[in-house]
């Protein structure tokens, strides 16, 4: 079939979180655990964990995909937000930041149910508020920064329909790029910031609410490794592994990013001369956080301890793979940590997939989807 | 992603069963609690839930699926009464001595999932059954417990003496099934060609008992037949039709009871799932002519009882409720809405190809009503429609409409909501632009 472009082999480990793709949330169970990326012509594809029950992993062109299954309305919406069906939208780079807001559009819509709908918009009103008092924060800091230094305020030039105000000049002027590129610049880094937090309400914010769920999964794997017996011991114990690993590299890189965001004027100088670089470490948290509320929201949603225990394995299976350049973010690793970047214990059953009717699997996502919202803001 | 697959039991519905089943077996005495599962007998069949591993359920567990209710069983029947069980155990275990408490003790704490435990100790019962019920004579009480005559007591014990002399063979048999075993063929044809061995009933009690445990696989019925042309014996030569006869009158027995209206929704479908596998099973079944015209008043019989139902549920259950709604209907009605069109859907596609399922013209009748109720006869908004839509028709029929609806004039819930999605901009929000641009 001209649909599957490539079947990696089961110790498939990409190299950069980019080449592994963003995790998605999607609602169509045949798709559970898959991941968004841009192809070398720009294409989305899907990055599917074996979709027949099989170790390895399928890569699907998105334009071919809806052949082959059947997709919920919801992820064609999903999708449709960051692809033109064949061509990654321009404006929106597969990021966890892009991804998720995108996600937050679509329930907030109402198709992944009202649950869903609710959810999404409370979470909204804190993501815009967050990336307003951002760009409040840093549009201050550069006044402050243009006041201490005594800044000259540059003429208006000449031919400008509308007047340009003395701020907007002296930004100008200190970047020496038009003012118009720095307040882009300023908003582009207001999204990033949005997700990390920012201020007196940072904790609300989507990567350090994800990351309090990681290390409370985290505490409470570890405090009941010894009552594991079999496969659910050995899936414990990579669940307790990898959330510590992970919930330590997104705990340095969150404090790390937060810490650049301190001092804006340098950061958008930076931004404003390769933002690639800087984007990427204020990404950092994100990208180790991003796939853990699959695994996280099941132990928040349950009614009880007993009940999220018995969908181990599957949280084991939904754990984001690592690709290599996750490793030097990661350091130091001792040798147990190490082996998380290549093998698992549990991988998703087949019937968690197929399975069934389809509506009821749905139905069930859908709620997941609310409880992650709800929970966790993502 | 095979569709014809079976649906697994709804959380719910499961829950429930094995809650019940529980209380049940918990019971010193069940008595009369027992016919509180007996509906449910059909889908504990596909369940399999763990009970505890008795002396009674060990007994009879390799050839559970010959049990039937009393009233169902007559003299020649492929089957075991169920009015007889409690009885026989009494019989065997007073048969057998100390060597049943020796068996008692070897159960202690076991359950019915513990294949080690049935194989291990199933190994020391079912010969030792066998010999005790071939050795036995009536007991006095045998027509006041069971409701059954004397001489049935000869037919029930003759049948059942030497199925459990096979059961030990039937296990592994049915171990081989369940695991792929490259030994399956010449394993059933071990056990077919032993069970032909010890005579008529014994054929066809394992013959039907095959038939069953193993729905698809046509090589029980050939080797079956086969068996029995190459004897002499005009009543083994009887024995697959009166085999499959058992087959064909338990899944109608199960057809009936999953319509019956005694289930809810969500239980008639997960038995009618069950029984969709069994009626796919059948279509091997081609080697008299009698049999293919009992097939097809089966297939006609579950086609024709299943729309009525659903019909009737559509009607009553979503159809009115949706017209009922308040002009501001809450998430938890919608929810509960939906949920139902979820287990309706389910119980219409249980059975059938799903292909036939999807373009049944009742449900695109109700897309149509969907579709062209204004907002003052049904207060649902466009994405809310299109929910339902894809519920009951597919997501392709719900983001057609979808479409459809972008463009439809004058509709206020198209307008809030039905939008196709567009992408995020990339900046947060307009107003921070505009907090940046005012400075």
């Amino acid at each position: 079939m001209a649909s599957v472009l490539a079947e990696f082999s089961r110790l498939f480990q990409p190299t950069t979180f980019r080449e592994r793709g963003v995790r998605l949330p999607l609602t169509s169970p045949v798709l559970a655990g898959a991941c968004l990326r841009a192809s070398a012509r720009n294409e989305p594809e899907l990055v599917l964990p074996n979709p027949d029950g099989g170790d390895g992993f399928f890569v699907w062109p998105w334009r071919d995909l809806r052949e082959v299954c059947r997709v919920s309305i919801h992820d064609v919406q999903l999708l449709g937000c960051i692809t033109t069906g064949s061509q990654i939208l321009p404006m929106t780079p597969i990021l966890p930041v892009t991804v998720a807001r995108a996600a937050h559009k679509v329930a907030a819509s109402g198709i992944a149910g009202r649950a869903a709908m609710d959810a999404a918009r409370s979470g909204a009103a804190v993501d815009e508020e967050m990336a307003r008092a951002a760009t409040g924060f840093m549009l201050e800091s550069l006044a402050r920064h243009c006041q201490t230094q005594a800044c000259p305020v540059p003429a208006e030039p000449d031919g400008e329909a509308a007047s340009v105000s003395p701020l907007r000049r002296q930004m100008a002027a200190l970047y020496g790029r038009p003012a118009n590129d720095v307040v882009r610049a300023i908003e582009e880094l207001s999204v990033a910031i949005s997700a990390i937090g920012f201020g007196e309400q940072a904790e609300q914010a989507r990567v350090p609410r994800l990351l309090a769920a990681v290390e409370a999964l985290h505490e409470t794997v570890t405090a009941r490794l010894a009552d594991m017996k079999g496969t659910r011991a050995s899936c414990a114990e990579f669940m307790s592994t990898a959330s510590g690993l992970i919930a330590r590299g997104a705990q340095r890189w969150l404090a790390e990013a937060r810490t650049r965001f301190s001092r804006p004027v340098g950061l958008l100088s930076a931004y404003l001369a390769d933002p690639e670089p800087t984007t990427h470490w204020l990404q950092r948290a994100d990208w180790l956080l991003n796939g853990w509320c699959g695994p996280c929201v099941r132990r928040l949603a349950a009614t009880n301890g007993q009940d999220w225990m018995r969908d181990l394995e599957e949280m084991v299976a939904l754990v984001p793979m690592l690709p290599r350049e996750a490793e030097a973010w990661l350091t130091p690793l001792s040798a147990e940590e190490s082996r998380i970047f290549r093998s698992r214990p549990a991988r998703l059953r087949v019937e968690r997939r197929s399975h069934g009717d389809s509506q009821m699997l749905i139905a069930h996502e859908e709620s997941l989807r609310a409880a992650s919202l709800r929970m966790l803001g993502v | 992603m095979t569709e014809s697959d079976p649906a697994p039991p709804s959380e719910k519905t499961q829950a429930r069963l094995l809650r019940a089943v529980a209380a049940v077996d918990m019971l010193p005495v069940r008595g009369p609690a027992d016919e509180l599962i007996a509906p449910m007998r059909p889908l504990l069949a596909v369940l399999k839930p763990p009970r505890p591993l008795t002396f009674g359920r060990l007994m009879f567990q390799p050839i559970e699926r010959l049990i039937v209710d009393g009233s169902r069983w007559h003299p020649g029947m492929t089957a075991i009464p169920r009015t007889a069980l409690l009885r026989l155990v009494m019989l065997v275990r007073s048969i057998m001595g100390a060597r049943a408490q020796q068996i008692d003790a070897m159960l202690a704490g076991r359950n019915s999932t513990d294949r080690e435990a049935v194989r291990k100790v199933g190994g020391l019962l079912w010969p030792a059954a066998s010999l005790a019920l071939g050795s036995a004579s009536v007991p006095a009480d045998w027509t006041q417990t069971t409701r059954l005559s004397v001489p049935d007591f000869t037919e029930v014990t003759r049948g059942l003496t030497e199925m459990l002399a096979l059961s030990d063979r039937i296990l592994a048999l049915q171990e081989d099934v369940a695991t792929g075993s490259a030994n399956v063929e010449s394993r059933l044809r071990s056990v077919l060609a032993g069970a032909l061995g010890r005579g008529e009933q014994a054929f066809s009690l394992t013959l039907a008992l095959l038939l069953g445990c193993m729905p698809g696989d046509g090589r029980v019925l050939d080797i079956g037949i086969e068996l029995a042309a190459a004897t002499t014996d005009q009543a083994l030569k009887g024995g697959p039709n009166k085999a499959v006869s058992f087959v064909f009158g338990e899944l109608e027995n199960a057809v009936d009871t999953a319509l019956s209206g005694k289930l809810e929704l969500g239980a008639a479908a997960d038995a009618m799932a069950a029984i969709g596998v069994q009626c796919a099973g059948l279509q091997g079944w081609d080697h008299r002519e009698d049999w293919r015209e009992r097939i097809r008043r089966i297939r006609a019989r579950v086609d024709s009882a299943c729309r009525e139902r659903f019909e009737t549920v559509l009607e009553r259950q979503l159809l009115a409720p949706l017209t009922r709604l308040p002009a501001q209907p809450g998430a938890e009605s919608l929810g509960a809405l939906e949920s139902i069109a979820r287990e309706l859907i389910r119980f219409h596609q249980a059975g059938r190809s799903p292909a036939s399922a999807r373009n049944d013209p009742v449900l695109l009748q109700f897309e149509q009503w969907l579709r062209t109720k204004s907002r003052d006869e049904l207060p649902l908004s466009v994405i809310e429609r299109a929910r339902l839509i894809e519920i009951m028709r597919g997501p392709e029929a719900g983001l057609a409409y979808l479409k459809e609806a972008d463009g439809a004039p004058g509709d206020t819930a198209a307008a809030e909501t039905a939008q196709p999605v567009s992408a995020p901009s990339r900046s947060p929000a307009s107003s921070a632009s505009g907090n940046a641009q005012a400075r």
